[in-house]
């Protein structure tokens, strides 16, 4: 009797046998999972792969991919996550289950929309590219076998027929290179990047892929499968959200700021002191240049300006020894003495940075952590202008800034929607003088550093495409410049329970 | 697929600019019939699809998809206006008209001998240019992501021609004295030969040659399912001319 091994896979499951049933450290998750497990467990999975997740894209930002830093990094995080690193064959049973249920619970969240589709599948291949480079070569095949991808090797006498065109077709490749290393040869549609861009030799409809590029060849199928499995879930999600005990957690993963977090600063001590204000008018975001100004103001800040305007600071670049200089220059002038400062602000500060108590490097705020938690009072300068300001006070001050009324009714507009962050990107527009943005905002970071470009002329302007002869599609061929634009639900109204899971995700 | 014809989607543009798409019929006669009823200002043909055109809004949405269709590529006579002196935007006349022939003659053999397609159709588009359809049966089921490669694989990226500073001068000196174009390409290409039979790599002869007869194309005609393209042997609205 032949058992296919899929029929070994379930029999294993239910015989107990746990290594049958993830033999590979890496998988395709073709399969959902068909276990039963706690709401905790359901829970705490979820938002460990969301942090997995969110330091891919972080490393993805701060180191060229693939470089040792890089899988350094990446490969700690794993660890300390409890996810598969490295192809270990014994004891990652656990790891293993928890990297397939994880995946399938980051798809119910992630699945709503185009853009939150758009990260999770841009994070998830980043990160099966690096597992499935860590692969030796024997385990390299012995997964391309499980998930039926063997490509098929050409042999030496067609290889050395085709010699010269591999080498010249192929970059990187001389004759020598040809000759020592295996060739494949695979249908265009499984080569698309390779074909596109003009990296190997193709002919007769085949490509022809060095084992070297096997990896794309293996991301552009895990590309295709997994972007059509998020259209599906996309489809049979209504039944998913109408149940009360995942409800709140998928919508609270979806809600989360997922975008970098600035807390690697690349720009450390390229700002001094005396262009704050200068750059309050031009690159602030209105939080901020609202908070700078009460600062210069009454020499004060209360603790949740303080916090956000500081930690904001500590993103855009300024060091420790600056951020003391800078409070301390301006509380001294108000009712605080020095000495005063030392002993309570000072500590404070360094507390920010990581010098102190539990030396956790704080991360500044996002867009939404300002606009859904600690809502200002009376006296306090934080929070997010266009969601808690009067809309009165919010248009006088738009008037106070030279906005001219059109952009001012814009504004008013989106805040009236409680489209707030949209509202800020209106403000960046108006106040930059361009028409369109060409980001998603989600971080005052986000907001400083994007303005810095475009003042220094880094950027260029998005272009829309429109084919006048085509009245049959809408064309949307417009590429999106920060291709890691964060997608968050722009659902504003808060959500009390979403505090507890917040704390998740302030540290890092 | 059964039904394949009935499942094509046909539109029409009407005399007054009225435009109906999703059209589909039952058989050819049905499409005959029809064609002498409404008379059409132009014919376009589209993808075949899961259902019948005609009857897509009684398929909910995201069911109605595009299943397949011919990969087509249009080259338009405009996209040359920068090198060719003859004439400008709709006009065409037989000196630019080779620029087309190369341009045909290029994609056609990568079409064959890279793609492995057996089979095309060239035609004219009535107007100022020529569109290819590409019939075989798995490339009619390609994604718009392998259709858009397709492109980018034919395209190639402008590059500033300048030819190596020891030819400048001298070429640019002699350059007036010659009575024509022609002898002038002359002067370059011998140059160039010259060099490279001296063992000097120095191409500007072949980055000409590139930049004026390398085929450009339109990436959104070919890239979409969805993608609509003048029916071959219709007659061209604007000009009269019938597409061959």
């Amino acid at each position: 009797m032949e058992f296919s091994s899929r029929w070994r896979q379930k029999h294993a499951r239910l015989a107990g046998d746990r290594r049958e049933q993830y033999p590979h450290s890496l998988q395709f998750y073709l399969e959902p999972p068909t276990e039963s497990i706690s709401l905790v467990e359901f829970e705490s999975f979820a938002i460990d792969r969301l942090k997995l997740l969110k330091v891919v894209e972080n490393l993805g930002v701060s180191y060229a991919r693939g470089t040792d830093l890089y899988k350094t990094k990446l490969e700690t995080e794993l660890r300390k996550l409890k996810f598969p690193y490295r192809a270990l064959a014994e004891d990652d049973y656990e790891a293993r289950r928890k990297d397939h249920i994880s995946h399938f619970i980051l798809r119910l969240a992630y699945c709503q929309s185009e853009d939150l589709r758009r990260w999770f599948l841009q994070q998830e291949m980043d990160l099966f590219r690096y597992r499935f480079n860590e692969l030796t070569e024997y385990l390299m095949q012995k997964f391309l076998e499980h998930v039926n991808l063997s490509f098929e090797a050409i042999g030496e006498d067609l290889k050395n027929e085709l010699a010269n065109e591999l080498s010249t077709s192929t970059p990187g490749f001389n004759m020598s290179k040809v000759k020592e290393q295996m060739f494949y040869k695979v249908g265009l549609a499984d080569a698309v990047d390779l074909f596109r861009a003009r990296r190997v030799f193709i002919k007769d409809g085949f490509a022809y892929v060095p084992f070297k590029e096997i990896d794309v060849l293996v991301l552009n199928n895990y590309r295709t499968k997994l972007s059509k499995a998020l259209a599906l879930t996309a489809r049979s999600l209504p039944s998913i959200q109408s149940d009360e005990r995942l409800q709140p957690l998928l919508s609270h993963l979806s809600h989360s700021y997922v975008g970098p977090d600035y807390s690697v600063q690349k720009n450390t001590g390229k700002i001094s002191l005396e262009q704050i204000d200068a750059l309050s008018v031009k690159s602030f975001p209105l939080c901020m240049r609202q908070l700078h100004r009460a600062l210069r103001d009454s020499h004060h800040l209360r603790h949740g300006g303080r916090m956000q305007y500081g930690l904001f600071l500590k993103g855009i670049g300024l060091t420790l020894e600056q951020a003391l200089e800078f409070w301390k220059k301006e509380f001294i002038r108000g009712k605080v003495d020095a000495d005063k400062f030392d002993k309570g602000y000072a500590y404070s500060i360094r507390h920010n940075y990581g010098k102190e108590g539990k030396r956790t490097d704080y991360t500044p705020y996002s867009c939404m952590k300002i606009i859904m938690s600690n809502p200002p009072s009376q006296g306090d300068y934080h929070g997010c202008p266009f969601r808690h300001s009067d809309p009165e006070l919010l248009k006088q001050k738009l008037q106070s800034y030279r906005i001219p009324p059109s952009g001012i009714t814009q504004i008013l507009e989106l805040v009236k929607g409680m489209h707030y962050q949209l509202a800020c990107q209106k403000y960046f527009e108006l106040t930059h003088d361009v028409d369109d943005i060409g980001f998603s905002l989600n971080h005052p970071n986000q907001y400083f550093t994007e303005s810095q470009k475009l003042l220094s002329g880094g950027r260029e302007l998005k272009k829309e495409f429109n084919n006048s002869g085509n009245f049959q599609q809408k064309h949307n061929s417009q590429e999106s410049i920060n291709s890691r634009s964060t997608p968050t639900s722009s659902n504003a109204t808060a959500d009390t329970e979403l505090e507890g899971l917040e704390a998740y995700f302030t540290e890092d | 697929v059964k039904n394949y014809f009935q499942l094509r989607e046909f539109s029409f543009t009407l005399r007054d600019d009225v435009y109906l798409r999703f059209q589909s019929f039952g058989s050819p006669q049905e499409l005959e019939r029809e064609l002498q009823k409404i008379n059409p200002y132009k014919i376009d043909i589209g993808a075949v699809y899961s259902h019948r055109p005609n009857q897509h809004n009684t398929v909910h949405l995201g069911a109605f998809q595009p299943q397949e269709k011919e990969l087509v590529f249009d080259i338009d006579m405009t996209d040359y206006d920068d090198v060719r002196t003859c004439c400008s935007s709709a006009d065409i006349c037989s000196k630019c008209w080779t620029l087309m022939t190369i341009a045909v003659r290029v994609i056609d053999r990568a079409l064959v001998e890279d793609l492995g397609v057996r089979h095309r159709l060239w035609v004219y588009s009535g107007r100022r240019g020529v569109h290819c359809w590409v019939c075989d049966d798995a490339v009619r089921k390609w994604s718009p992501a392998l259709r858009a490669a397709a492109v980018e694989y034919l395209s190639l990226v402008k590059v500033a021609l300048t030819p190596p500073a020891q030819h400048r001068e001298p070429l640019q000196a002699e350059f007036p004295r010659k009575k024509d174009s022609a002898q002038r390409w002359e002067l370059l290409r011998g140059r160039a030969e010259r060099a490279r039979a001296a063992g000097r790599p120095c191409y500007p002869d072949w980055e000409v040659m590139l930049q004026f007869c390398f085929p450009r194309l339109d990436i959104n005609v070919s890239k979409g399912l969805g993608h609509l393209l003048k029916s071959p042997f219709s007659v061209h609205p604007k000009t009269g001319g019938c597409g061959v």
